[in-house]
């Protein structure tokens, strides 16, 4: 099943030109980008201070070559470097695209309910596709009936509840085939949704939204 | 650091217990998705094992062989399958199917296994997920009855999931499937004696609710993990006790704010503080203190008044446990479900197994 992150680390390297840091934010396992991923990039770019969430990582920073190594939660960061780095503001190249697969495909008629409590109810004839992601994975529950998903070049509205490993897209005619790869968020140059969408979709930052991507998700470098 | 997640394994045997028993004579599927439900996948599943469960719903075949490999020798049932599923090691490791295309099917049936495997063939009675349409439904059926003739597969199983939208659609949906197994009954399938397919549609709420969908076996997830699946009763007015806590540390004291350790990271949902939210609380020094802030690693809540509060004490974030917040507590207060909130439970905190 595929159920993975791909890590832009092309788009890492141009944020961290534009921006300089004077620290990586690599908290919580680099926003659930990786910190394995992520750090080295940073400490070549020259970035030698970072900020991380516990011990573990902290030790694995020293090995890494980290100079500065901060891992105090009681004081606060300014998340502000760590939205930046990641690509999770505005003018930033976002990093994570999080992608799943399609695993069936239905034509139903106008007036079908779909998913738990029938919360959607088709208005036409349409094209079902079901995606093998759900909330275990990190795409929040809140985006039932709110989200969009995107599918060989289209956009599609998730429809019904979310559920724990799956979800519905309305796809109305396009054409859709089981094992079609779909993105959640992400790749938005090809006009798929963005992290920051789904953050306000999902009511929260966009990096709760990355960092809350389960570990069931692979990550893989891109 | 205290911060930890406590996953407490006498609630979930006596939960499974209470569960199987009102489901008897139905037989007991425990689900075990999701790493149990963000419980951990091989102690809950022992648990459940114990406790009167004889079978294991783990979603998809890794999780299966992970099972397997552990040395639990219970029937295992898999009915995700992506297009890279590895089809062989399921079927010799004698894990059951679940079948929703005639494509899965075709797959299953030419995966190379050494021995027949076990299918339960999936009917749509409404949710619109996977299953086969009613219309395509004898073909799926003749073509099982056909591979079962040449040794490539039994038909162990015919099952479908209901959407628990309301009793009358509940309803409806039971009728669906038994004119599906009608229909495989008139094309051959045997629906007496020993070679006789298990039926199964009930999960939590039908289980506890509607006897008539019990059949053969009930899947009970949610209800065994303390989360009722009702909106008019919760858990313990089901008889069921919370199976997880959560308890942060105080690691900082600004004022009257506390800092705790733990955050969305954690699986803390930031939506209880968005417009569909309704707050949220904690319990701290034995009172409520609501919570201010969920960061990405911390919690800052408002310590309670006439309460004194030093760094290294400990709140209770949910859990069972006088005074503290439940998991159905922060479900509601996230406009969202328990099984979401036990789902995406920290897998950073350190984890401790009890009972």
């Amino acid at each position: 099943m595929l159920r993975l992150a791909r890590i832009d680390l092309d788009a890492l390297i141009q944020n961290l030109d534009r921006l300089d840091p004077p620290f990586l934010d690599g908290r919580a396992d680099a926003y659930g980008h990786g910190l394995a991923l992520v750090a080295p990039i940073a400490l070549a770019h020259g970035v030698t201070s970072i900020v991380v969430s516990d011990e573990a990582a902290a030790a694995r920073s020293r090995e890494w070559g980290f100079r500065e190594v901060l891992s105090d939660r009681s004081i606060a960061v300014d998340p502000q470097w760590g939205e930046a780095t990641y690509g999770l503001r505005e003018g930033f190249s976002p990093l994570m695209t999080l992608v799943g697969e399609v695993i069936a495909v239905r034509r139903v008629n106008g007036g079908e309910g779909v998913s738990y409590g029938y919360t959607y109810r088709t208005a036409s004839e349409t094209t079902l596709a079901l995606v093998g992601l759900g909330y275990a994975d990190g795409v929040p529950r809140l985006a039932s009936n709110r989200g969009e998903a995107f599918i060989g070049g289209h956009r599609h509205p998730l429809v019904g509840r979310i559920a724990m490993d799956q979800f519905v897209l309305d796809c109305h005619d396009a054409e859709v085939t089981v094992g079609d790869e779909v993105t959640v968020f992400g790749d938005t140059t090809r006009g798929a949704p963005s992290a920051l969408e789904w953050g306000a979709w999902t009511e929260r930052s966009a990096p709760a939204l990355t960092s809350g991507i389960a570990e069931r998700v692979s990550r893989e470098a891109a | 650091m205290t911060s930890r997640i406590v996953v407490h394994l006498d609630a979930i045997r006596e939960n499974v217990s209470a569960l199987a028993a009102l489901a008897a004579p139905a037989r007991t599927m425990f689900a075990v998705k999701a790493d149990a439900y963000g419980h951990g996948l091989l102690p809950v599943a022992r648990a459940g094992l114990d406790a009167g469960a004889d079978s294991l719903a783990v979603l998809d075949v890794p999780a299966a062989l992970a099972v397997r490999d552990a040395g639990i020798e219970v029937p295992l049932f898999a009915w995700l399958h992506g297009a890279d599923t590895e089809f062989r090691p399921a079927i010799d490791s004698r894990v059951d199917l679940g079948v929703s295309s005639l494509r899965e099917l075709e797959r299953i049936a030419t995966a190379g296994a050494e021995r027949a495997a076990e299918v339960h063939l999936k009917i749509d009675t409404g949710l619109h997920r996977n299953g086969a349409d009613p219309k395509d439904w004898p073909a799926l059926v003749g073509a099982a009855l056909d591979l079962e003739r040449h040794g490539r597969v039994r038909i162990a199983g015919i099952w479908s999931h209901l959407a628990d939208a309301s009793p009358a659609d509940d309803r409806a949906a039971l009728d669906r499937f038994r004119a599906a197994v009608d229909i495989a009954g008139e094309m051959g399938v045997p629906l007496e004696g020993e070679r006789r397919p298990v039926l199964h549609l009930a999960a939590s709420s039908a289980g506890i609710r509607f006897p008539e969908a019990r059949l053969d076996l009930v899947r009970f997830g949610i209800a065994a993990y303390g989360v009722s699946p009702f909106d008019d009763v919760d858990a313990p007015g089901l008889g069921m006790r919370g199976t997880l806590s959560m308890f942060a540390d105080v690691i900082g004291v600004d004022g009257d704010v506390a800092v705790l350790e733990v955050g969305s990271a954690d699986g803390i949902p930031p939506s209880v503080l968005g417009a569909s939210g309704r707050g949220a609380e904690i319990l701290l020094a034995g009172s409520r203190a609501a919570v201010l802030e969920v960061g990405l690693d911390t919690l800052r809540v408002r310590i309670p008044e006439g309460t004194t509060v030093a760094l290294g004490d400990e709140a209770v974030v949910y859990g069972p446990h006088a005074g503290a917040p439940s998991v159905e507590d922060w479900a509601h207060w996230a406009a969202t479900i328990g099984d979401e909130i036990l789902a995406r439970s920290s897998r950073r905190l350190p984890r401790h197994y009890t009972g």
